[in-house]
């Protein structure tokens, strides 16, 4: 017969195990048979046959250990033994290994979860090459401000690059616009984005599908192609690679789609308040110039972006140095639209996408490591406790002959059991606290889309508890070996909480715990403090009931001013016979600064910027803003506009003290569609309106200038409405004005307007979300903590404290000697975290909103709270102690 | 025969299983009553050792194991040399023989 392989042998030896085993058997069985037999052919008689035959022979389990070797892997089977025998303790002592599940699981599960939205957004970045060297280009005023340039003075950028050409690898152009697209059911309005020549080469990403301009179409003139972006072409276009060479109408113009740009490339944001608008389409800009020749125009400044590419390394202030000279000359050639704005400023690309997240990602990403330590501070306290109370059994077995090794194994192994299955379940939780961050982010947070638990954070999430149960295991392991054996086979149990150097490690570890929720506490409660402020602060109107939407006439029925005019009076019309609605306005205008004049201003001195409100009769009282002096618009003034209405913050910017009334101001026409645009419009102020926080409670009001919606007719209208049952209604209005107009388009559907908490931006609502969210879990688990420390202290000195109660012990003092060590570590914690939150707050400054970062309330009401929660936590146990029956006590061990 | 028995070297076990076998398949039993006889009863061993040396080697590829039945009618287990295992015995005695004489050297220097 011929030899099996040794890995073969054993690995089929596996599976027959018990035959083998059982063969083994019959063969010693065999030998001492003929022994025996042997022996009593000698004369023996049988008793003594035996005895001499079983001494002659050794000791057959020995021989048995010894033969199993050869054919089962002893490493496997020690850690299997070592495995079933966790499982027995841990079973044995359910409310332990609860509690290490549930305190890892949470600090696993949080942790995964941000890691996976952290992921999303900063780890894997922005989807262009190299996205750390882009960024967007805005002129700077002299006194700060920032604006988007226009196209002409683009090209003289574009122009002086060359200058600088270490420091600029590119710039591009970007226009953006609505235009029409074939939609499910009529017209839809989408955004287009029109770019300047080397635009996709300069972000660097490559189309999913397809290819990008070539310099021949990309000419005045040329046959009218399309990028389309992802959303469109699985959205719209049925997501077939086919799609390429087909034709699609934009703005009813048919147009040759040549690529697909991958999804998550969604170049720029033209985002308004609370929204995000990614471009359905990338277009030349020639096609924009073609039908909008004011693009040449250096007024304009709305719409657009100017994106720059670093050289490698390259420093942005010598590229801003390079740009700023040419800034200087155009300052001089064109006094009136670049006067100010002698300077340039860069932003990374990620700002203008992301706002604020990314630095606010890192602050949860600390506090989530902040919790997470929490909960191995936690999970190794309760190991150190149980490994104590293990000290006799591990003596003996020490004594038996295992070695160091042997012993932390064991540990090891049920440190490793709780750490899996804890990883399972917190991937588990993790999945579904990022679904539920999607849903809650969903239009709002660019990333949305992205988020996901997906392999990698699963690696990550299995690693953290691999680690914890390396970190947390190996600390009693490493106690099992120490000291002298005899005297901790002796004292075993009863010692108090097993030495002192113990017992001081776990009291820190408490104190830890504290420390750290004491700090996210803290965090969190300042968050909740601004949001809190952030929500009831006055807009200066009522958004409670209002519903707004916005409108397209479709072209070229509405293209004249006259005709939009006409629609928009019958829409408003429509809308106000809506049973419900109580009073309606037009609100539109694109919301950009314009200059305004007065008559004393003609000199050097800057103009004011103000915003363009063209409304009409019922915006005052739809939107219930505050009249301060003269009047407001009447149906009249809608035929023939006599006047301007201005805030109160523009009164007081161009005449301080004084009465504005009567006083004649000039703005320019500022609708870009229009042909008359630039124009001067030059009128008295008839009526002073308070001031109205239009982008939301975080920025200040800004100056307006209101006027009659029929004095300049925009190609597009905001409309609001007040109604009794706003949300109720909505469909209601949508019909209405559907029945004026059907082949309109509505670029913002009718919603009702959101107030208080709702109005606060989204980012800094999911920031103070998770942040509470973290705070929580991490008083969850100080608490839980504290719970298994005072509860095992009890169950380990139940022994004394039967003793003391039996002669007499008044309950005051038993609770005292079992919490007297615990609270005054837990004090030292808090203070400690206090200490640390004072000075670390300051790093959140820049979220906060009209709170201090050491605001005196939140620092009061943090302890309190969490001496509530520690008194909770520790009160069940050290109740349980003063109710130990002592004979009971001292019976057991 | 010496009445004093000697005690056996470790790792010597293997190399005498091996030449018993050398001779022709045996059970365990066989091979300790060849090995009494042949050492006329100086080697003093627990022969329950056998058997798991046996299973070693059978592991390791140098002795393969099956199940028969002897002349008494009873099931046990017969072992027989393998190629590798002739090859491990020729090495080994070759091994003992240099380790023997090496040692021989140093004791009969004077």
């Amino acid at each position: 017969m011929s030899a099996l392989p040794r890995w073969l042998f054993r690995l089929r030896a596996l599976f027959r195990s018990r035959e083998i085993e059982a063969g083994f058997d019959e063969e010693l069985r065999y030998h001492f048979d003929r022994e025996v037999e042997r022996n009593l052919a000698r004369g023996m008689t049988r008793e003594d046959a035996r005895y001499a035959a079983r001494r002659a022979f050794g000791n057959p389990t020995a021989l048995k250990e010894e033969a199993r070797e050869t054919w089962r892997w002893p490493r496997l089977d020690n850690l299997a033994q070592d495995a079933a025998y966790a499982l027995r303790l841990l079973r044995r002592s359910p409310g332990f290994a609860l509690i290490v599940l549930i305190t890892l699981t949470l600090g696993i599960g949080t942790s995964t979860a941000i890691f996976s939205v952290v992921d999303a957004i900063v780890l894997r970045g922005l989807p262009y090459r190299e996205a750390d060297r882009l960024r967007t280009v805005y002129e700077r005023s002299d006194d700060g401000a920032l604006r988007v340039p226009s196209y002409p003075t683009f090209k003289d950028w574009q122009a002086q690059a060359a200058a600088a050409a270490d420091a600029i690898e590119g710039l591009a152009f970007v226009r953006g616009d609505g235009v029409n697209l074939p939609g499910s059911d009529g017209p839809e309005r989408r955004i287009a984005a029109y770019v300047t020549p080397g635009f996709f080469p300069l972000m660097g990403t490559r189309p999913a599908v397809g290819r990008t301009f070539a310099p021949d179409e990309e000419r005045p003139g040329a046959p009218r192609v399309a990028v389309i972006s992802w959303d469109l072409f699985v959205g719209r276009l049925g997501g077939d690679a086919a799609v390429i060479g087909r034709t699609l109408e934009v703005d009813s113009v048919p147009t040759t789609v040549i690529g697909v740009m991958p999804h998550g490339f969604a170049y720029p944001n033209f985002a308004g308040p609370g929204r995000w608008l990614a471009p359905a389409l990338w277009q030349p800009i020639a096609v924009f110039q073609t039908t909008h020749p004011q693009l040449t125009l250096r007024g304009l400044h709305a719409d657009a972006r100017a994106v720059m590419r670093l050289r490698p390394a390259a420093d942005p202030a010598r590229a801003v140095a390079a740009m700023r000279t040419i800034q200087r000359r155009l300052a001089q050639e064109y006094p009136v639209e670049q006067g100010r704005w002698t300077s340039l400023e860069l932003q990374p690309l990620g700002a203008a996408l992301y706002g604020n997240l990314p630095s606010a990602l890192r602050l949860i990403s600390a506090a989530i490591g902040l919790v997470l330590l929490l909960a191995c501070a936690n999970v190794a306290n309760l190991f150190l406790v149980r490994g104590s109370v293990r000290v006799r059994e591990l003596a003996v077995r020490s004594a038996l002959g295992a070695s160091r090794w042997r012993l932390a194994r064991q540990f090891l192994a049920e440190a490793l059991i709780l750490a899996s299955l804890a990883g399972a379940l917190g991937v588990l939780l993790a999945s579904t606290l990022v679904a539920f961050v999607q849903r809650a982010a969903a239009e709002r947070l660019p990333f949305a889309a992205q988020l996901h638990v997906d392999a990698r954070v699963a690696l990550f999430a299995v690693g953290i508890s691999l680690a914890t149960a390396l970190l947390v295991g190996v600390a009693p392991a490493l106690q099992a070996g120490a000291g002298d054996l005899m005297q901790r086979m002796r004292s075993g149990g009863a010692a108090v909480g097993g030495g002192g150097r113990e017992r001081r490690l776990r009291h820190a570890l408490v104190a830890l715990q504290f420390a750290l929720a004491v700090t996210v506490l803290i965090g969190a409660g300042l968050l909740l403090q601004s949001f809190r402020r952030l929500a009831s602060v006055p807009l200066g109107y009522d958004p409670n009931g209002v519903i707004a939407f916005t409108i397209s006439p479709p072209s070229p029925r509405y293209d004249a001013p006259a005709q939009a005019a006409a629609l928009y009076g019958r829409i408003l019309d429509a809308v106000r016979a809506v049973p419900g609605v109580t009073s309606v306005a037009a609100a539109g205008g694109a919301l950009m600064p314009t200059p305004v004049r007065t008559d004393e201003s003609s000199s050097g001195r800057e103009p004011a910027q103000a915003l363009y409100h063209p409304v009409s009769t019922e915006y005052l009282k739809t939107m219930s803003v505050g009249l301060l002096a003269g009047r407001w618009f009447t149906d009249n003034d809608m035929r023939s506009p006599s006047g301007f209405v201005i805030n109160e913050s523009l009164a007081r910017r161009l005449w301080p003290g004084a009465s504005p009334l009567g006083r004649r101001i000039t703005v320019r026409r500022s609708s870009q569609a229009r042909a008359d645009f630039g124009q001067p419009i030059t009128l008295p102020v008839i009526g002073v309106v308070a001031d109205m926080r239009q982008f939301g409670p975080a920025d200040d009001a800004q100056p307006e200038v209101m006027l009659p919606y029929t004095l300049e007719v925009w190609p597009w209208m905001n409309f609001v409405a007040r109604a009794s049952d706003a949300s109720r209604l909505l469909p209601s209005v949508e019909r209405a004005v559907r029945e004026v107009e059907p082949a309109l388009t509505f670029f913002g559907r009718p919603s009702a307007m959101r107030s208080g908490a709702a109005a606060v931006e989204p980012e800094r609502r999911f920031l103070t979300v998770v942040l509470s969210g973290f705070a929580a879990a991490a008083l969850l688990l100080a608490a839980v903590g504290l719970y298994g420390i005072v509860a095992h202290g009890v169950a380990q000195r139940t022994r004394e404290l039967g003793v003391r109660i039996a002669l007499g012990a008044p309950s005051a003092s038993v609770l005292s000697l079992v919490l007297r060590d615990t609270v005054a570590f837990v004090i030292v914690g808090a203070c400690v975290g206090l200490l640390g939150a004072f000075f670390g707050t300051r790093l959140i400054r820049s979220m906060l909103f009209d709170t201090t970062p050491t605001d005196p309330a939140t620092f009061v009401v943090v302890p309190l709270v969490l001496g509530a929660v520690a008194v909770t936590a520790s009160y069940p146990p050290a109740r349980r102690a003063t109710r130990v029956d002592p004979m009971a006590a001292m019976r057991a061990e | 025969m010496s009445q004093h028995k000697v005690d056996l070297l470790q790792g010597t076990l293997d190399l005498i299983v091996l030449k018993m076998l050398r001779a022709g398949p045996a059970n365990g039993w066989q091979l300790t009553q060849a090995i009494q006889v042949v050492s006329k009863g100086a080697l003093d061993v627990n022969y329950g050792s056998i058997y798991p040396a046996l299973r070693r080697l059978e592991a390791q590829g140098r002795v393969t194991g099956h199940w028969a039945t002897t002349d008494s009618n009873r099931r046990a287990r017969f072992y027989e040399l393998t190629a590798a295992g002739r090859k491990q015995l020729a090495t080994e005695c070759a091994q003992w023989e240099r380790f023997s004489s090496a040692i021989g050297l140093i004791l009969e220097a004077d």
